[in-house]
């Protein structure tokens, strides 16, 4: 299957999804003009993903300095889709990276945290 | 002082020629010889060859200044100091112009020697430095 | 407490539990009611990271606020403006507050070049263009360079702006404005001062140049109408008139002075315009004359050159420079006319009597340095000095052989100051005033003149005299005992002498005042001292006149001045000196003086003789006693012993030395020895000499000394 590489933007993040590697990174700053557009994209590539995979660990790796309201819409959807996917049986870790000095970055991921039941969900320091 | 200079004395006064004498030996000097009128000064000065000479202005028969002319015909660099009982102006300058080097007023002192000698010898001169007159 | 949908959901999970069937309807209602519990949750969620992202926004923007305002305020503060304009030369918000203060407020929004340049659409449009060039410049070698040649220097608001130039990497120009006014004023001020200082050495220089041309301008301005000639037309009266007023200014111009330089300009201009214009008559010419107020023009530079050179300046132009040669050519002509034509003795006399004036300087001036030199002192200490003048002897000539004795009053002046003057805190105790007072008066007696220099200080302390004394063993404490206060006060000038302990870098050392007595008695001089403590000290320093040398009365020169008195006067003082100071003879007491007709008169046992011609025709006589010209000859040969065989030839020498000492050292004048005919002196020795027949006017004066009688005989016999 082919990786997703988006290239970031002033106000989109960098999107590197990889099929080989099973390690999957969206980082940067997300405020696009219209978010539905932009991660339309994105749900389509990991749909068809999570069908392909087996019992590989897969590795979500998020680092996100600023996000919009619509874009935390987005996250919280993502999360739920990983969550069903993880009560599937696949093997699906979220880490959740933020700066030593960004404070609000690590309450933004303790509040996504927070309603995460089943999927492995880390705040990992920088 | 360091130097021993050769002085003739020209005066008509005995009493005037022992006291430069004695003065001037006083101050270290050697007087090579004495003459009593201006006439027998210049055939001293032609046989002594004085490194100096202390003249009277008035003496009968040639006086001072007419003698101080002859002797500078003798030699242009001969050292004349004047000793005169009035300090005319106009007078000196015709001593000057006549080519002494200096002059004296009477009364004479072995000070006023000093100081004209080492006018025209400054190298006899002991230099003391004397910060009050050295603003003058 | 539950929120409206949470109580929703909560009813709707209610009524599901309770119906509990597989039906259709509630699956897919469970379905729905699992759909709204999520986007719900997802709601509150987005809404809590919202309001959390605010909070952040806030504060970042607060942070932001406060150092925007920090650096607002060092912008503020800087005593430069700072603003920053894009391409469009419009003014960003953010400028400082110097910007206000020097180009006015609401600046923003305005375009730069109008700004700095509201009236000068010349000017503005250059800026602009400027500006416009460097916006476009690719190259960033060429376009520094370009900046480089934007201006560096506006006025606006009537002050005087510096303006550097920077491009920021985004392209914003950022101006730094400083306000030079200031220093753009002292410039001017500077310069002109230079202006000024460049007059002044010229015309110092050239002075008969300036004064030529100050004469010429005055008459000119008095006269200016006369210069329109009614007879001749009005085109050539302007030219004439143009040609004067053009060469005036040419020569004030090489003169530098300004003011004329200026108006006369501005009258050519005039006079030039009027060339060109139509129907103009000579009374036009005659009212821009009237109209020029040239006086009043020359005056002001005038009065700039009299502020630094002093009135006297514009006395000088009646002087002429000559060298002293000249001088003594003139004098020696005369004196030969002098001696050789008797008829007109009193006519050559007066003769030399003006040239001589013209020489030399009086005693006032020859003093005058002394009274600035003591206010420089006295600032030197801190002290305080009351200004003052020299008074008196504006009319005793002063002759070249005073001039160390007047060199030495130094010594006087600064000891004043020195000892004498307190310093302020002792003077307020004392209830002195704070200024302290020097005074320096020179009066003009018949036979002698007196310099008095007093001060109000301190006073001398005898007995700190007395002490010193004895410790530099110069008395001894007997001896000391019978001087009176005034003899002690002499000892200040024994040199090495000195009642101030400390030896400051002016005095102190004692060897200035001892200068002062030595040049004193070489002029036939005595020295008198009156001091209180702390009231203060009066130094009175006599000076025998000695006639046609020291003292030439301006005012008046009568030959019947010259009597025999006038000569006998300085006479004795100098045999008194010569006696007492040079030859430490003791005086008994002081002369006892006769003049009058007499036949016959007794001289003493040994007698000199010397007749004076010339000017006046009169001899003089000195006799002594034997003893006391053994005495004499003992003195003056340091008491060496003379040979008995000697013993006459050394008597005749000295009594020949002892009236040239004291005839020759009395008896100065100016003049060529010629005038004052002094012969060698002859001597006489008789055991009883006695003159007859005189039928002469004799002055006799006899000095007795401890050791016999000196009889001075003054005549014409």
């Amino acid at each position: 299957m082919e990786n997703l590489h988006i290239e970031a933007t002033k106000s989109s993040p960098q999107i590197n999804f990889n099929a080989q590697t099973n390690i999957q990174s969206i980082s940067g700053e997300s405020y696009p003009e219209n978010t539905t557009s932009f991660y339309e994209n994105v749900f389509k590539w990991l749909e068809e993903y999570m069908n392909i995979v087996k019992e590989q660990e897969i590795i979500f790796n998020l680092e996100l300095i600023y996000f919009n309201s619509s874009s935390s819409k987005v996250l919280m959807d993502l999360f739920d889709m990983l969550e069903e996917f993880s009560e599937d049986g696949k093997n699906i870790t979220v880490n959740w990276i933020y700066d030593e000095d960004n404070d609000a970055s690590l309450e933004y991921g303790e509040e996504f945290a927070e309603d995460i039941e089943s999927l492995t969900f880390n705040l990992i320091q920088k | 002082m360091s130097r021993k200079l050769n002085i003739l004395v020209v005066d008509d006064s005995l009493i005037m020629r022992v006291n430069l004498i004695r003065s001037l030996e006083w101050l270290g000097h050697k007087i090579v010889a004495e003459a009593v009128n201006g006439e027998s000064s210049i055939t001293a000065y032609k046989k002594y060859k004085p490194e100096l000479v202390t003249m009277d202005i008035t003496m009968p028969d040639m006086d001072g200044i007419t003698a101080v002319k002859k002797i500078k015909e003798l030699n242009n660099n001969a050292n004349v100091i004047m000793i005169t009982s009035h300090g005319q102006e106009a007078m000196v300058m015709n001593a000057l112009k006549a080519g002494a080097k200096g002059y004296i007023l009477k009364p004479v002192s072995p000070e006023k020697l000093k100081e004209s000698i080492g006018k025209i010898f400054p190298e006899l001169e002991n230099v003391v430095i004397d910060e009050l007159l050295d603003e003058e | 407490m539950l929120s409206k949908e949470e109580t929703l959901i909560q009813e709707y999970e209610n009524i599901l539990t309770s119906k509990n069937d597989a039906s259709f309807s509630s699956t897919e209602f469970s379905k729905l009611l699992k759909a709204y519990k999520r986007t719900y949750k997802q709601l509150n969620k987005i809404i809590k990271i919202s309001d959390k992202q605010q909070d952040e926004l806030k504060e970042v923007s607060n942070h932001l606020n406060m150092k925007t305002h920090k650096v607002q305020a060092l912008l503020d503060n800087a005593d430069q403006g700072f603003l920053s304009f894009g391409n469009d030369f419009i003014v960003d918000d953010e400028y400082s507050l110097e910007c206000v203060r020097l180009l006015g407020d609401n600046l923003e929004g305005k375009d730069i070049s109008d700004i700095l340049y509201t009236n000068d659409e010349n000017k503005k449009h250059f800026f602009k263009e400027a500006l416009f060039n460097v916006v476009n410049e690719k190259d960033q070698l060429i376009k520094d360079a370009m900046v480089s040649l934007l201006p560096k220097e506006v006025v606006v608001n009537r002050r005087a702006i510096k303006l550097d130039y920077k491009i920021l990497n985004n392209q914003t120009f950022m101006v730094v404005l400083t306000n030079i006014t200031k220093e753009k004023i002292l410039e001017k001020k500077i310069a002109k001062e230079q202006e000024i200082l460049k007059m002044i050495v010229i015309i110092v220089s050239e002075p008969t140049q300036f004064y030529e041309l100050k004469d010429d301008f005055e008459k000119f301005s008095a006269n200016k109408k006369i210069f329109i000639n009614p007879n001749l037309s009005f085109k050539i009266n302007l030219n004439e008139l143009y040609r004067d007023i053009h060469t005036f200014k040419g020569s004030f111009a090489q003169l530098r002075m300004q003011n004329c330089v200026k108006n006369l300009h501005n009258l050519e201009t005039k006079l030039s315009t009027m060339n060109t214009q139509e129907n103009l008559t000579n009374q036009d010419l005659l009212n821009i004359l009237d109209e020029s107020d040239m006086d009043e023009w020359l005056e002001k530079d005038l009065h700039i050159i009299k502020h630094i050179l002093g009135i006297e300046f514009f006395d000088k132009q009646h002087k002429l420079e000559v060298d002293d040669k000249f001088i003594f050519n003139i004098e020696d002509k005369i004196t030969y006319l002098l001696q050789t034509d008797n008829q007109h003795i009193n006519t050559y006399e007066d003769i030399l009597n003006e040239i001589n004036k013209a020489r030399g300087i009086t005693l006032n001036q020859a003093l005058g340095i002394y009274p600035k030199l003591c206010q420089d002192i006295a600032k030197s200490q801190n002290k305080n000095l009351t200004e003052f003048k020299i008074i008196g002897g504006e009319d005793i000539l002063t002759p070249i052989h005073f001039k160390s004795f007047i060199k030495s009053l130094v010594h006087l002046f600064r000891n004043a100051i020195d000892h004498g003057i307190e310093d302020l805190e002792t003077r307020l105790i004392l209830g002195k005033s704070e200024y302290a007072s020097i005074t320096c008066q020179i009066k003009n007696n018949k036979d002698n003149f007196q310099i008095i220099i007093s001060d109000d200080g301190a006073g001398i302390d005898i007995d700190k005299l007395k002490t010193k004394a004895l410790k530099a063993n110069l008395y001894t404490e007997s001896e000391l005992l019978k001087m009176n206060d005034k003899e002690i006060l002499k000892l200040v000038f024994i040199d090495s002498l000195s009642t101030n302990d400390n030896i400051t870098q002016l005095s102190g050392r004692g060897i200035g005042m001892g200068a002062v007595k030595s040049e004193l008695e070489k002029l036939s001089g005595e020295i008198e001292i009156q001091s209180t403590l702390e009231k203060g000290s009066k130094f009175i320093l006599k000076v025998p006149t000695l006639i046609y040398g020291n003292l030439i009365n301006i005012a008046s020169n009568n030959r019947d001045n010259i009597t025999i008195e006038y000569i006998l006067s300085p006479v004795v003082n100098r045999a008194t000196t010569y006696l007492q100071s040079d030859m430490k003879i003791n005086i008994k007491n002081k002369a006892l003086f006769s003049y009058k007709l007499i036949n016959e008169i007794k001289i003493k046992d040994f007698c000199s003789y010397i007749h004076i011609s010339g000017l006046v025709d009169v001899s003089v006589c000195i006799s002594y006693n034997k003893f006391l010209l053994d005495q004499l000859l003992n003195a003056f040969n340091h008491g060496h012993p003379v040979k008995k065989s000697e013993m006459l030839q050394y008597r005749e020498s000295i009594s020949k030395e002892v009236i040239n000492i004291i005839i020759g050292n009395a008896l100065f004048n100016p003049y060529d020895k010629t005038v004052l005919n002094i012969t060698t002196p002859c001597i006489i020795e008789y055991d009883e000499l006695v003159m007859h027949d005189l039928h002469q006017k004799v002055a006799q004066v006899i000095i007795d000394t401890e050791y016999g009688e000196m009889q001075i005989l003054v005549g014409k016999f």
